[in-house]
C-alpha cells in the first residue's frame, strides 16, 4: 500500500486503515500492516494544530476517557497532572498485560507517530521533564517502530524520550506497577486508591495506554477522539492458546455480529468482553447489541480493554473459567494474601462447580477476595468467576 | 476513626486482630478484614492498639 493509499482510506478521526490480523501470539509486524512515517503523519495535517491550555481545554470538552479498563476520564488525570507541577513524566503504556489484546501493539507498530503526538501534548500541557515509553523486552515490532518514529523526530523534541523494558506478565502493565518502575521501584502494583492521581505526591507519572496516547494524538491534530473504539476479537484452539487476534475499528453503528463478521470470525457460543477480568455473556445476548460504551454500561458490561474473546461452540465455558482462573492466579504479583490464596481457592471452587457440585462456594470466596488487593487483579478474577458461574453453571 | 490497610504491606501475622478482637476479623488464610466503618470508643482504642501493633505498619487510620 502507498502512502498515498494510506491517505485516502484512513479517515481523520479514525486510527487503523484496515483491520489488522496477528496469527498466533507474539509480538510482530501485522498481516497487511504499514508503518507510518513522519511525513505521512504530517501530511494529514500541517503541525499538531492545539498545544499547552488550549489542548487541555479541548480535552476537558471532550469525553475521552483511559482505554485500558479503568476508563477513568483523560481530563481529570491531565487536571491532577498539571497542579502537581512541572517536571513530570508522562508514560506510554504499551506493556499489554492481556494475551488476548492486540490493539496498542496495532497503533505502536503502525501509528507510533500519533501516539507519540499525543504524548507530546500532554508533556507541554503538564510541563513535563521527559516521555517514558513502557514496552515488554518481547515486544520486538513495537519497539523497532516505537524507536524509529522517536529517532526520525530527535531534532525537534523538547522533552527526554527513553524506552524503559517492562517484565513479563500481566501485571507489569497496570499503572501504579509502571508508576514504581519510572521511579526506579520494583514494576509491582502498588497500593493506591486515587485514580486519577495515582502517582501520590510529587511531579505527576501519568500512564495512559497507547490508544489513550493516539486518540490524544487526534485531538491535539483537532481531530474527534471519541468517534470510534477500537477492539480486539481474540480467536483460540484450546483456552488461553490464542490463534488469531483482529484487531479492527467500531463505532456506535456496528453490532458486535458485525464486529464478527468483518474479522471472519464464526459466530461463538458466548463471549468474555473485556479481558481475562471481563464478563461472559452468551453471544445469543450480545450479538445485536451494539459496540456502543453508552448502551453497554446500561447492559451492566465494558468493553473493558476492548477484547471480545470468543467462546467456541462445543467448548465448555466452565472448563475454560477454570483455565483463566489458574492462569490469572499464576499472574498474581504475590504480594496480597487475598490474591496469593484467594484466587487459587475460587478456581478450586469453580473447578467443584464444574464437576456438577455447585455448593456456592464460589461466591462465598469471591465475596471474600473482591476489593482485598493493592490493585484489581483480584477483582477481574472474581468478576469473571461470578458470571461464569451464571452463564455456564445449570 | 475508620481502620484501613494497605494490603500489599499485610503479611498476614495477625497480631490485629489479637489486639481489636471486636474489629478485626481474620479471613481462612490469616489475612485481616476491615470494615471501613466509623469506629468510636472501645472499639476506636482497639484499632489504636492493632495500627500500633502491626510489624509490617500495614494499618492506619483511612482519611
Amino acid at each position: 500500500m502507498s502512502t498515498l493509499d494510506l491517505d485516502l482510506t484512513t479517515g481523520a478521526d479514525h486510527l487503523l486503515a484496515q483491520p489488522l490480523v496477528y496469527p498466533g501470539s507474539v509480538c510482530a509486524l501485522p498481516l497487511h500492516g504499514d508503518i507510518e512515517n513522519l511525513a505521512t503523519h504530517r501530511a494529514r495535517r500541517e503541525m499538531p494544530v492545539l498545544t499547552g491550555s488550549a489542548f487541555a481545554d479541548a480535552l476537558s470538552g471532550s469525553e475521552l476517557t483511559g482505554r485500558g479498563g479503568a476508563h477513568v476520564p483523560a481530563a481529570w488525570k491531565l487536571t491532577a497532572a498539571r497542579d502537581a507541577g512541572p517536571g513530570g513524566t508522562v508514560v506510554i503504556n504499551g506493556a499489554e498485560g492481556e494475551p488476548g489484546s492486540a490493539k496498542d501493539m496495532a497503533l505502536l507498530q503502525t501509528r507510533p507517530h500519533l501516539v507519540l503526538e499525543g504524548a507530546l501534548a500532554v508533556a507541554d500541557a503538564i510541563r513535563a521533564r521527559e516521555v517514558v515509553i513502557w514496552l515488554h523486552e518481547s515486544a520486538g515490532a513495537s519497539r523497532a517502530s516505537m524507536a524509529e518514529a522517536v529517532r526520525e523526530r530527535r531534532d525537534e523534541l523538547n522533552v527526554r524520550v527513553r524506552m524503559l523494558l517492562a517484565p513479563e506478565g500481566y501485571v507489569g502493565g497496570e499503572a501504579s506497577s509502571v508508576i514504581s518502575a519510572v521511579r526506579g521501584g520494583p514494576a509491582l502494583p502498588q497500593f493506591s486508591r486515587d485514580r486519577v492521581r495515582p502517582w501520590g505526591e510529587g511531579p505527576a507519572v501519568l500512564v495512559h495506554n497507547a490508544e489513550t496516547h493516539a486518540r490524544l494524538g487526534l485531538l491535539a491534530l483537532g481531530a474527534n477522539p471519541v468517534a470510534t473504539s477500537l477492539v480486539t476479537v481474540a480467536e483460540s484452539a484450546a483456552p488461553l492458546d490464542f490463534v488469531r487476534r483482529t484487531v479492527l475499528e467500531t463505532d456506535a453503528t456496528m453490532t458486535f455480529a458485525d464486529v464478527l463478521a468483518t474479522a471472519g470470525a464464526p459466530e461463538p457460543r458466548a463471549v468474555l468482553l473485556g479481558g481475562m477480568g471481563g464478563t461472559w455473556v452468551p453471544w445469543t445476548h450480545l450479538g445485536g447489541m451494539s459496540v456502543d460504551p453508552w448502551e453497554l454500561r446500561a447492559a451492566g458490561l465494558s468493553l473493558g480493554a476492548g477484547i471480545v474473546h470468543l467462546l467456541p461452540k462445543g467448548r465448555d465455558g466452565l472448563q475454560e473459567s477454570v483455565a483463566i482462573l489458574d492462569w490469572l492466579a499464576e499472574q498474581s504479583a504475590r504480594q496480597c494474601g487475598p490474591c496469593i490464596f484467594g484466587l487459587p481457592a475460587l478456581a478450586d471452587a469453580l473447578r467443584r462447580t464444574a464437576r456438577g457440585r455447585d455448593g456456592g462456594e464460589a461466591r462465598r470466596i469471591g465475596d471474600l477476595v473482591s476489593g482485598r488487593g493493592a490493585c484489581r487483579h483480584p477483582d477481574g478474577a472474581v468478576r469473571m468467576a461470578m458470571s461464569a458461574q451464571e452463564v455456564f453453571g445449570s | 476513626m475508620r481502620l484501613a490497610i494497605n494490603p500489599a504491606a499485610c503479611d498476614g501475622l495477625g497480631m490485629c486482630a489479637h489486639q481489636a478482637p471486636d474489629v478485626i476479623q481474620l479471613d481462612p488464610w490469616g489475612y485481616p478484614l476491615v470494615s471501613g466503618d466509623e469506629l468510636e470508643g472501645p472499639e476506636a482504642d482497639q484499632a489504636s492498639r492493632a495500627i500500633r501493633a502491626c510489624p509490617r505498619n500495614a494499618l492506619f487510620v483511612a482519611k
